[in-house]
């Protein structure tokens, strides 16, 4: 599994995001088609690109002398799955936050 | 279906009946702090755990089964006895931080209770994330819609 931190960071990213959004809106693009729109060059495109993939977000594979790319969506889902553990942790320690809070307010009674 | 949209951040609210200078004290202060921070079950092997201030903090926790759960961060901001925010990451078994994501306490009177709101959000820079055009929840509705059909 890809590290989470890269995953998010990959993300944060206003360019690789609008890359992430186009795969996601219009399917398997060549990389040239990833580019157009944003005003940086043929190296930088490849550059997102690569950092994108590395972060587990996006496939690649080559058809004839085109590279194309295409969102890998376990990349995207791991992100999903954080917020549970999170949910999990504050849930359990605000019931006991409540608990601490419940046995003052009865003391004070 | 889960919505994964509402999964990258996470807003808890609980209503406490005690007042607010109260509930800061209970939820900034090393003393209390370690009463209730972590799921039941677990005890606190080391921690810093001072929300009083700015700085780094940290909380070294075991499970009941034995396991070892360490998290830690820096506050970030203090504003008593409203507002702290601090940053969070669980430590991997080598001790390597890991994603590292930002959380904020909010306390409010609302009549004779107080209103504590726990708020997390997953992504690093959250300026960064809400100047995306789409804005990310956008895109993950839509990977959802596309992949969990």
């Amino acid at each position: 599994m890809t590290a989470l931190p890269q995953t998010f960071s990959a993300l944060s990213d206003p360019v690789r995001f609008a890359m992430v959004e186009r795969l996601l809106a219009e399917g398997e693009l060549p990389a040239g088609r990833l580019g157009e729109g944003f005003d940086i060059s043929a190296p930088a495109v490849s550059q997102h690109l690569g950092v994108l993939r590395e972060a587990g977000l996006v496939n690649r594979r080559a058809r004839a002398q085109q590279r194309l790319y295409s969102i890998r969506p376990e990349g995207l889902l791991a992100v999903a799955n954080w917020a549970d553990e999170a949910r999990r942790f504050w849930e359990a320690s605000l019931d006991r936050l409540e608990k601490v809070l419940g046995k003052e307010a009865k003391k004070n009674e | 279906m889960s919505d994964i949209a509402e999964r990258t951040e996470l807003t808890l609210e609980r209503r406490f009946k005690a007042p607010v200078d109260r509930v800061w004290e209970v939820v900034t202060q090393p003393e209390t702090m370690v009463l209730w921070f972590g799921h039941d079950g677990w005890t606190m092997e080391s921690h810093d755990l001072d929300f009083t201030r700015p700085g780094p903090w940290y909380a070294f926790m075991r499970s009941a089964e034995g396991n070892r759960f360490d998290v830690s961060g820096a506050v970030t901001e203090v504003s008593p006895p409203r507002h702290v925010a601090f940053t969070w990451a669980w430590h991997d078994a080598l001790g390597a931080r890991g994603h590292e994501s930002r959380v904020s306490f909010t306390i409010a009177p609302a009549g004779d209770v107080t209103v504590f709101t726990l708020h997390h959000t997953g992504l690093p820079d959250a300026e960064t994330a809400s100047s995306h055009a789409g804005g990310w929840a956008a895109v993950l509705a839509r990977l959802e819609r596309q992949f969990t059909d």
